[in-house]
């Protein structure tokens, strides 16, 4: 037998005894039943004979014996810990249910966190070679953002003088209506080099994809940002997993079919594999791509409206190719003063910028759990400690009989350990329940979101956690019996007098303060989401729908084709009884038009918004008019030039909002334009951003033709009037496709929503932690009461008065609580300054929440408190003596 | 316990294992019992030998490979298990021997000297 072979059969047995031992039970049944038969043999009677082959085998404990030469003994005593942990563990139901419950919420929350930090932050993106990859940002010291999208021009050219990657692609959004499927669609195409297919290392579900040619052709360029009209031949795209299913029924023969694409003709190249999605842009979810026509965008270098990212070449960091690319852009600011003038470039690892947004937040929400889970663990170390005191005599006696120290601390790890390793599959079983609801009501701009699952990683991390769970928190009663000492023995020696008193006191303070850091947390984020909420938008929300028409296709290049589509599709909606008022303009917390006027008066031009609208969109929207007029149908080209600032602009211009009368103009323009209303301020880009200034000009004396955006309000559910709407646009002209739907209520919600989830998250956390810390205050003072009852019975017996007994029980929890409160609000004031973004609208240092945070805890705290207290005063002297 | 020499021997440590080895060699397969009894016959005083410290010993050198148990029946038709030395016993019994008479002339050799 080998070594191997040996040690594998030990281990065996030490696993699973059972076999070895019936064994075993079988030769020494044999071996008596020969010696019975042996004293028979010598003329005892049965029982006899029985009785003496008993006595002269001897003892049946040496087995015990045996059993260590078979196997390994610490996996034996493991066993046998286990078994005894079981077995006291099931003696007190009570402790054991309340700490695995504990756990499992604890340990649970925190796996589910951590599956959501682990497929956001810290797992590679799905792309061959994918931490190499970097997204390359245009940057403009002077302006804000730091960070823009670059233009086509700047990236080949970076392309070109850059050794720092082994490839460097672009890519852009466009919408495209595509008609030829089941039926016309506004869809979200990404136009994209061939790199892109390199870089994402993605096979397609059907085709070949898209050829060389394909990126020079007209018909594709065509279909890019430029808009070229006159195209020939046929574009060619790629469809997305959902879109073939949806307008296609999922048919298998689908390559090669033809479909219409802003009216110009396109061969359906592949269809790309489920769920494929790579780098989402701003135009949304990408349901099509189209290939990159590079040429005709070299000549616009400041179309900065491209993403450009490389894949550094094996052991080139990101700092050599920062360094590399400002470089290369200070040559081309030499080459390109207009265009390039200051612009440098940054770099960034393509993960990190990714998450950049969300980063903080999912790591404060980590941070925060993990909180809990401190909590949690200081609870169950305390309630171990209490057993631990409580069984103290019963270690004394093992001591006494020869057990070592190290193997008793040994078999209460083993308890614990049991208790967490249990809590942490009850919890590995609430994050699978968890995981999914948060996903469900996380926000939508969480990236990656959809690849966010309880997997095994989550299940490993969530094993070692409960393993070092189990080891922390029996660390605190091991301290207690490793002083446990034999003369716990002696008759009147004192139970549960150990040294380390400190220990439970020490953990209640440490769960009041984490208690209190998460409530003042979860304070101003409460507060941050009644800021947002209570935020003048400038416009009713309610019952506005928003929604959007591309015009595409050859009959729609002129500008007049495009108004009279607008005025045909505002009259025909506004004519709807259910329909209050129809408007067209941008739509607010969507963005906006960048523009600048010049005023009257002021040799500087004004930066600003430019809206061309007519006066329903303001009724729409419910705009407030501070003085003058909203437009009418008299502005036409044969009335005087008027226009409407908000009051942003009036104050910017002339430092009043009394502004009705005076002028303003396009930059250069030399027709001047006479303000004849101010509007209230409105949210535009975004709910939080401050109201930028904004000029509106009547759509009949206009001659841009804008983008196609509508608003509606409506006097029912504005959802509703969807239907409505589409076919309406059908009646006008059925090649063209209604998107960008949503309500404004559900625009607004987007801004919202995350911040209401944090704050769920943070609250439920704070609520978890204030609750665990109140069970720890209330077992602090019980057990307080429980080991003094003798004292208090004297002291009553001496005169002592109810408010003297309460003050003796209750002092200790106020000092515990208070320490807990101050060193939480410590730690507060330390950690909200990193709350940056998650907060708005208050100071990380908001008094009101100071003060109300921990006073919710110290009340909280005298409640739990409040019940032992008042079984120390009813406490009958006589019956306490007695006990003594 | 210990008891005065002519009444008893106490074994000295390991010794029991060469002993076993030694008799299942010299006497073929053997259970425990007969074991036992063959010990308690061999010597000239009587071996204090209960089962406590003859159980242990067999399974160690059957975990070592030393001896094999198989089940068999006794001439009074009993199961018992039926201990044999293998070829790596036979091999241990023989280095093992060596081991125990270098030892023994030593000691032999110091009480001489001491006397």
């Amino acid at each position: 037998m080998s070594v191997l072979r040996r040690l594998l059969r030990r281990l065996w047995n030490a696993v699973a005894p059972g076999g070895a031992e019936r064994e075993l039970a079988r030769e020494v049944a044999s071996h008596l039943a020969i010696l019975e038969d042996e004293y028979r043999r010598r003329g005892l009677s049965d029982d006899d004979a029985r009785r003496a082959a008993r006595r002269a085998f001897g003892a049946h404990a040496a087995i015990d014996r045996q059993r260590d030469a078979r196997s390994f003994v610490w996996i034996d005593d493991l066993r046998r810990d286990t078994i005894y942990a079981i077995r006291t563990l099931t003696r007190s139901p009570g402790f054991t249910v309340v700490a695995v419950l504990t756990l499992a919420l604890a340990i649970g929350a925190n796996t589910t966190i951590f599956a959501v930090v682990d497929h956001v932050l810290v797992r590679s993106l799905p792309a061959p070679r994918a931490d190499q990859l970097v997204r390359l940002y245009s940057s403009n010291p002077s302006g804000s953002p730091a960070r823009h999208d670059v233009s086509v021009a700047d990236a080949v050219d970076w392309r070109r003088a850059a050794t720092s990657f082994d490839l460097v692609t672009v890519f852009g959004g466009t919408s495209l209506t595509m008609t030829g499927g089941a039926e016309p669609e506004s869809i979200v195409g990404m136009t994209v080099g061939p790199e892109f297919f390199a870089m994402t290392g993605v096979t397609l579900a059907l085709g070949h994809g898209f050829a060389p040619a394909d990126y020079t052709s007209h018909a594709n360029a065509a279909l890019g940002p430029m808009r070229l009209d006159a195209a020939t031949g046929d574009a060619a795209i790629i469809l997305s997993d959902a879109l073939w299913r949806r307008q296609f029924g999922g048919d298998p023969h689908v390559v090669g079919r033809r479909v219409e694409l802003n009216g110009h003709p396109a061969v359906i190249a592949g269809v790309m594999p489920a769920g494929f999605q790579f780098n989402e842009s701003a135009w949304g979810v990408a349901d099509c791509w189209s290939p990159l026509v590079e040429s005709p965008l070299l000549a616009n270098r400041r179309g900065r409206q491209f993403t450009a990212i490389g894949r550094l070449k094996p052991g080139v960091g990101v700092a050599a190719a920062e360094a590399e690319m400002s470089a290369i852009a200070s040559s081309l600011q030499q080459a390109h003063p207009q265009d390039d003038g200051n612009w440098t470039v940054r770099v960034e690892p393509l993960k990190a910028s990714m998450t950049s947004e969300v980063r903080p937040t999912l790591l404060i929400l980590f941070g925060g759990v993990g909180c809990v889970l401190l909590i949690a663990c200081a609870n169950i170390a305390s309630l171990l400690i209490v057993r631990a005191t409580g069984r103290s005599r019963e270690v004394a006696v093992r001591i006494a009989l020869g057990a070592g120290r190290g193997r008793i601390v040994r078999q209460w790890l083993t308890e614990s350990a049991l208790v967490a390793v249990t809590g942490g599959a009850a919890g590995f079983l609430v994050a699978v329940w968890a995981l999914p609801a948060l996903t469900a009501y996380a926000p939508r701009d969480l990236p990656r979101l959809a690849e966010v699952a309880v997997d095994a990683r989550a299940l490993t991390f969530c094993l070692a956690l409960s393993l070092v769970t189990g080891l922390v928190c029996g660390a605190a009663p091991a301290l207690v019996l490793g002083q446990v000492r034999t003369d716990a023995l002696r008759a009147a020696a004192a139970v549960g007098g150990g040294r380390r008193r400190w220990l439970r006191p020490s953990l209640v303070v440490i769960q009041v303060s984490f208690a209190v850091m998460l409530l003042v947390g979860a304070g101003l984020m409460a507060q941050s989401v009644l800021a947002v909420r209570a935020l003048d938008l400038g416009f009713d929300p309610h019952n506005v729908l928003s929604f959007g028409v591309n015009l595409r296709g050859a009959s729609y290049e002129e500008v007049s084709a495009t108004l009279a589509f607008t005025h045909d599709l505002l009259a025909r909606l506004a004519a709807v009884p259910s329909v209050e008022a129809a408007g067209n303009g941008f739509v607010p917390l969507v963005g906006g038009l960048s523009d600048s006027f010049d005023t009257e008066g002021r040799t500087e031009a004004i930066a600003c918004e430019l809206e061309v609208t007519s006066g329903a969109y303001f009724r729409a929207l419910r705009m407030r008019l501070r003085s003058g007029r909203l437009f009418t149908e008299a502005d036409t080209h044969a009335g005087p030039p008027v226009a409407i600032v908000n009051e942003a602009f009036a104050h910017t211009a002339w430092g009043t909002g009394d502004a009705v009368g005076r002028r303003v103009r396009h930059k250069g323009d030399s027709v001047w334009l006479t303000v004849v209303g101010i509007i209230d301020n409105t949210r535009r880009s975004s709910l939080e951003a401050a109201p930028p200034p904004i000029v509106f000009l009547p759509l009949e004396q206009s001659r841009i033709g804008m983008a196609t955006n509508f608003v509606l309000r409506t006097t029912g559910p504005p959802s509703a009037a969807l239907t409505l709407v589409r076919d309406v646009v059908r009646q006008i002209d059925p090649t063209q496709a209604v998107s960008r739907v949503a309500t404004m209520d559900e625009r607004v919600a987007r801004f919202v929503v995350p911040r209401q989830f944090n704050l769920w998250l943070i609250g439920l956390f704070a609520l978890l932690a204030v609750v665990l810390a109140v069970v720890g205050i209330y077992g602090l003072v019980s057990e307080l009461v429980t080991n003094r009852t003798p004292e208090i019975g004297v002291r009553m017996a001496l005169g002592a008065t109810r408010t003297q007994v309460i003050r003796l029980v209750a002092g200790g929890s106020v000092i515990v609580t208070t320490a807990g409160v101050a060193l939480g609000l410590g730690g507060a004031a330390v950690v909200t300054r990193s709350l940056g973004s998650m907060i708005y609208g208050v100071t990380p240092l908001d008094p009101a929440t100071l003060v109300i945070a921990p006073a919710a805890l110290v009340l909280a705290a005298g409640l739990a408190a409040v019940a032992p207290a008042r079984r120390a005063t009813r406490v009958d002297p006589v019956i306490a003596l007695r006990r003594e | 316990m210990a008891s005065e020499l002519g009444q008893g021997v106490e074994l000295i440590q390991g010794s029991l294992d060469l002993i076993v080895l030694r008799a299942l060699e010299s006497m073929g397969p053997l259970h425990a019992y007969g074991l036992a009894a063959r010990l308690e016959q061999v010597t000239e005083h009587p071996l204090t030998l209960n089962q406590g410290t003859l159980y242990p010993a067999l399974v160690r050198l059957e975990q070592r490979a030393w001896i094999k148990g198989t089940w068999q029946l006794t001439e009074t038709n009993r199961e018992a298990k039926y201990y044999a030395l293998t070829r790596a016993g036979a091999r241990a019994l023989a280095k093992e021997t060596e081991r125990w008479r270098r030892l023994a002339g030593f000691v032999e050799r110091l009480l001489a000297d001491g006397s």
